[in-house]
Parts: structure tokens; sequence; C-alpha cells
């Protein structure tokens, strides 16, 4: 059941991905193509800029859209009759979009990678010895830590969106205000959960991490303390949002 | 089968009252005619059934339990609405739909589909309107849903289409095991189908019985009583 939910949600959105995917790979081509007629710091900031804007909007454009057009297109009827848990549903719609976000962020790397090394950025590296400085095995895991970290983050912005929107749905007038209004508060207590934690989690064990950093020429390692206070307490009202969520849809909302 | 029970339920739309306290019991194992015109209450009752819909004051239970998921699992759901994904096939939508039932009988499936002249590779939102109906009673019928919930069946579709889609309930509907509920505004079709009758007016129930008794004792047509009724 639940894989045909996301077969579903994949299958609804292909066309939007396709074109997303498209689009990047085209741009980045077109950005590979410029090196040596272009300057290197442009193409480069060319490459990242559309990222950091296109990513975010589509992130939140797409979380708001996946219900959204249940109701526009009235397949709500569907979604809310069939004889299965809330969670199913929202877990499903969840999954399509960090998959979309997990297959943009591939596509990002292997671009950067692509460009970095047509410039002349990754030899210029190897030249200066750092990668057989720095442990393979480090890089991996610092590769993984903020592909993990951007996917709990659009976790957390996706699940907002989608509580504001399903919460909205529950009034008859000013849908928008009521939206927006709860995106705000609940953004607000997002950064109140923040710092509550700071306090009361105190308690837990710090987080160890070897941050690599470069003095002179030379790259060596440092080892950064992190409170774990403030990662529990977000995974908390990730959890508090996504069963909020459920509680709304099985509970609350109608067609 | 499943029995549906309505005790007191009022529901409001702002300052309309949809439903006003309307207590009712669906014997089982019948076809319930739903009858009554726009704004009735009709499609409302429906979806309080279907769970689409939840009561402001009184209680909707199914075989004695409040619309859930494992009572959406009994109900086959049928709405006035386009409700079908636009972006699928014919044959995807089965698919989907099917995934989530237990009784859904995938011979069935196949007959009611080249009953209803339906091709499985077109998309959903290239059909027709009457071909979107039929398209909506294949999904509806093609389970052993003890209770099956008809709005509308018939509005706006075509003559032929109507014609297949009353044949398609007559034929599918299983006596001993299901209960179907149809709403309708347009009686001369269908008054032949239903076992029971139940006229609302302005969310509340104005009669309510068995077809047949009704006829007899009020010597009228159900079409005649429906007109008798909304006077």
């Amino acid at each position: 059941m639940w894989w045909q939910q996301y077969k579903k949600e994949i299958l609804g959105n292909r066309v939007e991905l396709v074109l997303l995917i498209g689009g990047y790979l085209l741009w980045t081509l077109f950005l590979a193509s410029r090196v040596g007629r272009w300057d290197e710091d442009a193409i480069l900031a060319l490459y990242f800029a559309p990222a950091s804007g296109i990513f975010p909007l589509w992130t939140l454009w797409t979380s708001v859209q996946l219900y959204r057009q249940e109701w526009r297109e009235n397949t709500s009827y569907l979604m809310l009759s069939l004889p299965v848990r809330a969670r199913t549903i929202t877990s499903a719609k969840l999954a399509m979009l960090l998959t979309g976000v997990a297959g943009f962020m591939l596509l990002f790397a292997a671009g950067g990678w692509l460009l970095f090394e047509r410039t002349g950025i990754l030899a210029d590296m190897r030249a200066t010895n750092v990668f057989a400085l720095v442990p393979v095995e480090w890089i991996v895991k610092m590769g993984l830590l903020g592909f993990g970290s951007v996917l709990f983050g659009v976790l957390v912005v996706a699940l907002v969106a989608q509580v504001a929107y399903v919460f909205s749905r529950m009034f008859g007038r000013l849908r928008g205000l009521v939206m927006v209004w709860t995106w705000v508060l609940l953004f607000w207590l997002m950064a109140r959960v923040g710092d509550v934690a700071v306090r009361w989690l105190g308690f837990l064990p710090e987080l160890h991490m070897r941050m690599l950093s470069v003095r002179n020429g030379i790259p060596q390692f440092e080892l950064l303390a992190m409170e774990s206070g403030p990662i529990v307490a977000m995974v908390l009202f990730a959890a508090g949002l996504f069963a909020l969520l459920n509680a709304m849809l099985e509970r609350a909302v109608e067609v | 089968m499943a029995t549906v029970v309505f005790e007191n339920v009022t529901k409001r739309f702002g300052g309309l009252r949809a439903l006003d306290g309307l207590s009712v019991t669906v014997r089982e194992g019948t076809i319930l005619g739903l009858l009554g015109p726009n704004g009735a209450g009709k499609s409302t009752m429906l979806k309080l059934m279907a769970g689409l819909y939840r009561p402001d004051q009184g209680r909707v239970t199914i075989d004695g339990e409040e619309p859930s998921p494992k009572t959406k699992a009994k109900v086959a759901y049928l709405p006035e609405i386009d409700y079908l994904y636009g972006w699928m096939t014919v044959q995807q939508i089965l698919d989907y739909v099917s995934a989530f039932y237990k009784d859904w009988d995938p011979a069935r499936s196949k007959e009611l589909l080249d009953f209803m002249g339906l091709n499985p590779t077109a998309r959903v939102r290239q059909l027709s309107k009457g071909m979107r109906a039929r398209l909506k009673i294949v999904v509806a019928m093609s389970r052993s849903a003890p209770l099956i919930l008809l709005d509308e069946p018939l509005s706006g579709i075509d003559p032929p289409s109507r014609s297949r889609v009353l044949q398609a309930i007559v034929s599918e509907f299983r006596e001993d095991s299901q209960t179907v509920v149809m709403s309708t505004h347009d009686v001369v079709e269908s008054e032949n189908l239903f076992a029971d009758v139940l006229f609302l007016k302005a969310g509340k129930v104005a009669l309510m019985g068995d077809a047949e008794q009704l006829r007899a004792e009020r010597g009228k047509s159900i079409r005649d009583l429906f007109e008798e009724v909304y006077a």
C-alpha cells in the first residue's frame, strides 16, 4: 500500500522533477562549456547561486503542492476515503519530496565535481597534496553528514509547510492568511524549542566532530564539541509535527 | 453486510444546517434510494458515512463503529464529482485503488471494464464525462464491499452511459452481502432499483420506508411521491 502511494506521488510529480533535473543538467553543461571563456569565479557563482535560491523554493512549493493539488483537483475525496492510517499518506508524500531533494543533491554534487575538475580547482588541490593528507574516510563521513543534515532540514521545513496548509483546510474562509500565520508561528516555535533545548537538555552528552582546517597550507584536524540538546529537540519537534499532521488528516480535516 | 446508523446527527456549514438532528438506520442487504432536491443533505449523509465529513452533533456508525480506516475498508464510495487522478490511465487508476482493498475482485474489474467499453490505456483526463462516470462505477463496483455509497452516479451523463451505469449497479449488487445507498434527484430512471427509499428535506427525514410498501399504501409511484413531498 505504502509503495503504491509513494509510486503515485513520484509519478504525479514526474513532469516537475524531469523539468527541474533536466534544466539543472543543461545549466551545468552550459557552464562547463564556458570554462576558459568566462571568469572561473563567475562560473562557480552562477552554478551555486541558482541552487541556493531554487532549491529551498522548490522544497517549500512542492511541500504545499503535494496537498493543495489533492483539494484543488478533488482527489482529496479518494485520498481521505482510503482505508489506511494517515501516516501511510503523509510519509509517502514526504518520501517523494526527500527523493527529489536527494536526487537533486547528487546531481548538484556531480555538477560541482565536473566544474571543479574543468576549472582546474581539483588539479590545484591535488598538487598541494591535500588529498593525501586528508583521509577519504573523513571526506565520506563529512559528505554523508552534510547530506543527512540537508535532508533533515528539508524534512522539518516540509512538515512546517504541510502542517500549516492542512491546518488551513479546517477553515472555511481566509485560508491563505491562516496558513501564513501558522507558518510564522511554527517557525517561531521552532526557534524557541532550540533555545529551550539548550537550557533543558544541557545534561545530554556533547557530540564531537573532527573538523579540517588549513593553516599555512597545511591541513590539520581540530576537535569540535557540539551540544546535542538542540539536535534532539529538533528531532522531537519534527516528530511532533508529523504526529500533528497525521492527527489533523485522520480526525479533523474534511474534503 | 454493513449496518449504518445515524443518531441525531447535525452537520452545519456556516449558518446552514445540511443535516438537522437526523436519526436513520439503513437496512442491511438493500438498495436504499436517497432522494431529494439539491441541498436536501443527500451528499452530506454519504460523506459522513464515507468518513469525509464529521458530524457537529450526534453519531454515525458503521457496524457499531465511527468512521475510521477500519470502516473505510468496508465502504466503496463514489462521489458525484470527478475524484480520480486525471494524469493516470484507466489501468493505473485500477492498479492504484486495488492495492488498498483486500476485497478487490480483478476478474470483476476486468468484466466491468469491458462492459463499460473503457480503454485501459486512455488517460482519465482525456475521457468524456460519460466515460469518467463509467470508470467511477468500475472503481466502486469492482469490490465486494459490504457498503456501497453512490452519490448521484447518473448526474450529467449521456443516456447510453446512464443505462450502462444502472445495469452495472443491478448486475453487481449482491443482496446477501451488500448494502447500497444511492443518492439521486432523478427518480424516473432509478425508481425500480430501490428496495427502500428515504426522502430528505432540509436535512431531515420527510418520508422513509420500503418502496413497494409505500407504493401500495399511498397508491402512487415513487416519482409521484417525490413530487408530492417536494411540492
